[in-house]
């Protein structure tokens, strides 16, 4: 599910940047998403499973602000209907992630 | 004797009231100073916060949650009595930390901050002077040499006297590119957090008796810059360098400096632009206590740096990274 929305997301983006005549976005990591995906590295069993939920229910909120501050604020029309209809997957993904933690008590 | 308890007294504890929101001084109960040990992982609030963002410079009294200064925590025991600081960024943050601690601990404490954070620096007034010390407040934009100095006179003239600075006010930004960074920018984070600190220290240093001190407050992103913080990240280096020089400068004359270098700590400083939107939400989760720190997690380094008892340390940083960074 992830796969499939994400790679959906990021396609909508980049349709919406060309139709704007504005640049795509960078590939890559910010340099905290590097150093989470570092931190995960070294975990096995369910520590890392624990992690990388904790790690993804940050993320999408991260990922539900930014958007929604977009979505609201963005310059552009195309990019911000895009973020519009990006929304409710990541609120979706947010939900998922959040009742996952909880099921593995990764939520201290 | 009297040294044992004065250590005991530096271990103090949150009284579980750590995420408290600081009323005004008056409403307050005393904290009382007891040893024992907190979850540093739950001690604070943790990630994800609320998205938010003020202008420049922001309030630390409209943040969500608000931050922890240590205003019902931080016990003194004296290790300050008959000291006078001058703070600059003494409304929130860090600097806020270092004034309430100091007046706890006995010095009398002059705080410099911007006009446009007085709802702030009113509080922090009024926590110094509940302890029976002088505060004097000195706002004023720092990026203007005459009004540095002017700051050096008023707070020497005021305080009687001056033998801790405090040099921590800074000007963060994200931007994500060096093409995003205008002159202006460049220009501000430059003359707040390199020119200020050298008209400041060079306005002072004449007032400071043998015994003084000078802390500089630097930053892990001295020694591991993020690639949206280009401008002030490299001010933070420049910072951990001067520390060192200076110290060699003033050690001959009696004068310690040293810096302090936080990891992620919740101040206005983030959400008033210093971070991205989205990085203010999952602020402090790469490190590895999992959480940012909070002001008044770093008010016990000031002290250290501050008191007569660590004499020997001078040309040295002392970090609070929650796991993460250098030093």
């Amino acid at each position: 599910m992830m796969t499939k929305d994400h790679e959906r997301l990021s396609v909508d983006l980049r349709r919406g940047a060309q139709a704007s005549h504005l640049p795509p976005p960078d590939p890559g990591m910010s340099s905290d998403q590097a150093r989470m995906l570092a931190s995960l590295q070294s975990l096995r069993g369910s520590d890392f499973d624990k992690a990388y939920l904790r790690q993804q229910v940050l993320a999408h909120a991260q990922a539900f602000a930014v958007e929604k501050s977009f979505a609201d604020a963005g310059e552009d029309a195309k990019l911000r209907k895009a973020a519009q209809s990006a929304l409710p997957v990541i609120e979706e993904h947010a939900k998922t992630a959040q009742q996952l933690a909880t099921e593995l008590g990764a939520q201290p | 004797m009297e040294k044992t308890t004065r250590r005991q007294a530096m271990t103090v504890a949150a009284l579980g009231a750590a995420t408290a929101v600081a009323g005004p001084a008056a409403a307050q109960t005393k904290a009382q100073a007891h040893g024992g040990m907190q979850d540093p992982r739950s001690k604070h609030p943790k990630p994800p916060f609320p998205a938010q963002s003020q202008p420049w410079p922001g309030l630390a009294s409209r943040m969500n949650p608000r931050p922890d200064h240590g205003e019902t925590s931080y016990v003194g025991s004296g290790r300050l009595s008959g000291r006078k600081a001058l703070i600059t960024g003494g409304d929130s943050g860090m600097g806020r930390a270092a004034a309430i601690a100091f007046a706890r601990e006995g010095a009398d404490v002059a705080i410099n901050y911007l006009p446009a954070e007085e709802p702030d620096a009113h509080e922090v007034v009024a926590l110094i002077r509940a302890e029976g010390r002088k505060a004097v407040a000195l706002p004023g934009d720092l990026r203007d040499a005459a009004f540095c100095r002017g700051l050096v006179a008023n707070a020497v003239r005021e305080l009687g006297g001056l033998d801790i600075l405090v040099s921590n006010a800074g000007r963060q930004q994200s931007r994500s590119s060096i093409a995003e960074v205008s002159d202006e920018d460049f220009d501000a984070t430059m003359k707040t957090n390199i020119y200020a600190p050298f008209w400041i220290i060079k306005a002072a240093q004449p007032h400071l008796q043998p015994g003084s001190v000078i802390i500089a407050t630097t930053s892990e992103q001295a020694y591991d810059p993020s690639p949206d913080l280009y401008d002030y990240a490299q001010t933070k280096a420049a910072t951990m360098n001067f520390v060192k020089s200076l110290a060699k400068q003033f050690g001959p004359k009696g004068i310690r400096v040293n810096g302090v270098a936080p990891g992620p700590v919740w101040t206005p400083l983030q959400i008033s632009g210093g971070a991205s939107e989205g990085k203010v939400v999952t602020f402090g989760a790469t490190a590895p206590l999992g959480r940012p720190g909070q002001p008044a997690e770093l008010a016990g380094i000031f002290v250290r740096l501050a008191e007569d008892d660590g004499s020997y340390t001078t040309g040295n940083i002392y970090g609070a990274g929650g796991g993460q960074g250098q030093p």
